[in-house]
Formats: C-alpha cells, structure tokens, sequence
C-alpha cells in the first residue's frame, strides 16, 4: 500500500493548497474547487479560466526573468496546478524577525529594492499581480525573491491596474510592519528607477490612488 | 533502468496514483533507422514503451513531467495521439504538431542515444518489457547520469524558443517545463 504523500497546508475560499511529492521533487498542489452557489457548467468555465490565467501569469514572468515556482502540470478536470515547492520564508516574517536589528539595516535595504525591480518588470510585461503582500513574497534558502500566488492575476496594460497593484502592496506594508514607510519607500524608488515614463505615469496615478483611499478612510 | 514514481493526482474526492516510469539510456544506437520505422508502421514487436531523443532532455525531470502528463490524459480518456507512448513524446513538446513532436522528440536517422521509458504498475511486468527493450534496440545501456553529456542545449534553446544567449541551465529547463505545461490551454 502506498502512502498518500499530500498534505492539505491551507483551506482557502477559492483553493486547497497542498504539499505534496511530484516525480521526487517537493511541490505545491493548487486545487480550485466548485462553488455550490454557481451553475455547475458556469462554475466549470469560469474555474478553468482561472487555473489557465494564473498558470499563464506564471510563465510571463518567469519568461522575464521573474522567480516564481516552476509549473509542472496542470490537470483540467480536477482544476488543480502543480508546481515547484519554495523552500525559504515569506518577506513577512523575514522582515518581523530582522527588521529590528540594525546590523540587518543593509540586508533589508537591498531586499525591498530586489522587490522593487522584480515589479518594474512585472509591470513592463504587463502583468498585474492582483494580491501583494509580503506573504506572497518567498525568501528562498538561496536568498532571491520569488513571487507566488497568481491567483487574482491577469494582463493588463492600464496605469491605474498597475497603480492599484502598487496600493495593494503599500497597504499590506502598512497593515503588517511597523516602519512601513521607509520599508514602502525603498521598493517604490527601485521601481521607479526600473520604469522610466510607465513609472511615472503609475506613480502619478498611484499618489491619486493613495488619496482616494485615504480619503474613504476618513469617511469611513 | 531506474524506477521513479509519478505524482499522486488530488481529486476533490482524494487521491489517485499514476502507474510507475521505468527509464534507461542508451548510447551507440546501431539500429535507429529500422526502430524507427517500426514505431511509424506500429509493428506488433515493438515493445509497450517510449523511445526518446537524449539530445533534446536536459534532466530526466522532463521526461518525468511529460510521462506524468500522459499517463494523467490517459487515465481521463483525453489523449491527443493514439497511446500513452506516443503522448509522452507529444508532451515533451510545446507545440501541438504531432509529426513535428515525433521528429524532434522520437528516435530518428541522426540520433545515437535514446532514453526508453516505460509506464507500468509492477516491477515484474518492467522487467518483462525491458527484455524487449534490450533484444529491441542495438546499443549499450549507460548510467542515466551520463544524460548531461548527451544534451544539445543549443538545439533544444532553439526548438523552445529561448533567447540563445541565456547559459544556464536550470532557467532554460525551467522554461521548458513551463512551456510544456501551457501547451494546448484554451482560455474557452
Ligand atoms: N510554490 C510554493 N512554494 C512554497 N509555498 C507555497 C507555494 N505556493 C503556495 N505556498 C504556500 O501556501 C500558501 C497558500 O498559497 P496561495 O497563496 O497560492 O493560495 P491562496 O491564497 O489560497 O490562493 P488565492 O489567493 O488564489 O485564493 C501560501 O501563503 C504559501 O505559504
């Protein structure tokens, strides 16, 4: 009798994410799973759609030169994609463990600027990652960033999509580590400088962006 | 030959397992022309297995990926060529010509090392296939550490579509990997 080998690490409201052995290497099983409120052959569409998106979401940046986990197969009847386990921790807990220290001062400094570049080319590509957050950012044993979860992913060429993109991560930045703004202002400066006249315009939009929300906070 | 698992497949009601590979290397291929044609006219003496260009694998992760994808195919009944066997080595490519897939993946005229991989349940019955193999095909069989030094990484760069300039190895098989995996998907 053989071992089941997969392992359910998280229950989310979209997928099931397991860990699990694919051909001796370590790997990450991403299932998508029917909603019960859809139609059933909607639900088959649209959950298909997605796998497809996310995976090609994947590879263009991966094509740029982007760290992502490699994608290993995809099954279209059960809706999950396999793909390359990263061994390493996510920025997140990377930053609430080093943060403090000031010996780390540099190595942080010159983490969020590889964050920085690897968005710069993230958006040249045109691709909007739809969910930043330093959880979504692995610190892989080697030391390289790698960008995971396309879940919400897709293409676009609009300003505002990538401005909005930049939003997403500033908030998840504010909401998590405590001198966010310095962390933020890193990553936004080596983006700039990765984007010439598409940075700009973004950053333009992205301060618009910014006031709009701060705005609805205040409302709220 | 060497035996490798193939991954479990996770299904909303648990899990399936795929049936083994077993995978051997060959060198001094004396008899390519004649395997060859044998494939094409699906002589009954050809063994039930895979019969690979070595030139165009980089690392027998690809082989496996693309043994996995056919055996999941067959297993769902959506094969696009007519066996587990020939899907393997459509899998291998990012195209969906099947002709071009058995050219350039397949054994041919100019090829003189070949990977044989099988897809079986038991050891036993691998064992059995294997003889056919060995009594098949005119050549040595060679550690499967020995692949690296039988891969055209230029040619496969070429065929893929990467960028010649780029050395490493690891990125192009990354590549690879995933041009494997979008193939055929349809947004519909
Ligand atoms: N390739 C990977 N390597 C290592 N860990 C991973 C990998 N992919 C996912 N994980 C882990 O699993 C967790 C959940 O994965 P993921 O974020 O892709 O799913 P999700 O958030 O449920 O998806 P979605 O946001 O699309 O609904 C991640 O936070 C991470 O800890």
């Amino acid at each position: 009798m053989m071992e089941v080998e997969s392992k359910l690490i998280k229950q989310g409201a979209e997928a099931r994410v397991f860990q699990t052995i694919f051909c001796g290497k370590k790997a990450i099983a991403k299932e998508r799973f029917k909603k019960p409120y859809r139609l059933p052959c909607l639900d088959e569409k649209l959950t298909h759609r997605r796998v497809v998106k996310e995976a090609r979401c994947m590879a263009k940046c991966s094509k740029a030169g982007i760290n992502t986990p490699t994608l290993y197969l995809i099954d279209n009847v059960n809706h999950v994609i396999y793909m390359e386990f990263i061994e390493g921790i996510t920025v997140k807990e990377f930053l609430r463990k080093n943060q403090d220290d000031e010996k780390n001062k540099g190595i942080v400094e010159d983490l969020m600027k590889e964050i920085g570049k690897m968005l710069a080319k993230m958006h040249s590509i045109d691709i909007i990652h739809g969910d930043l957050t330093t959880s979504n950012l692995i610190l892989r044993d080697d030391n390289a960033v790698v960008l995971i979860d396309f879940g919400l992913g897709y293409t676009s060429h609009l300003i505002e999509d990538k401005a909005v993109d930049l939003y997403v991560l500033e908030r998840a930045f504010i909401s998590t580590h405590h001198n966010s703004e310095e962390l933020f202002s890193f990553v936004l400066k080596e983006y700039l400088k990765n984007t010439g006249s598409m940075g700009e315009q973004v950053n333009k939009k992205f301060e618009e962006v910014r006031l709009r929300g701060r705005k609805r906070s205040m409302a709220g | 030959m060497k035996q490798f698992e193939l991954p479990e497949i996770i299904k909303p009601e648990g899990v399936f397992y795929l049936p083994n590979a077993y995978i051997s290397l060959y060198n001094n291929l004396k008899n390519q022309k004649e395997l060859q044609e044998m494939i094409i006219n699906n002589d009954d003496r050809v063994p039930n297995c895979a019969i690979i260009n070595a030139h165009m694998i980089i690392d027998i992760f690809q082989l496996l990926a693309a043994a996995s994808k056919a055996s999941l195919l067959d297993n769902q009944k959506k094969l696009k060529t007519n066996n587990v066997n020939s899907e393997i080595i459509f899998s291998l490519s990012p195209y969906t010509k099947i002709n071009e897939a058995n050219n350039v993946f397949g054994i041919s005229n100019d090829c003189d090392a070949a990977l044989v991989i099988i897809l079986c349940e038991d050891d036993a019955k691998a064992m059995e296939i294997n003889d056919e193999v060995t009594s098949f095909i005119e050549g040595n069989e060679i550690q499967l550490s020995e692949l690296s030094s039988y891969t055209d990484l230029e040619k496969i760069k070429k065929f893929f579509k990467i960028d010649e300039s780029i050395q490493d190895e690891k990125f192009v098989l990354k590549q690879v990997l995933e041009q494997m995996t979008l193939k055929g998907l349809k947004a519909e």
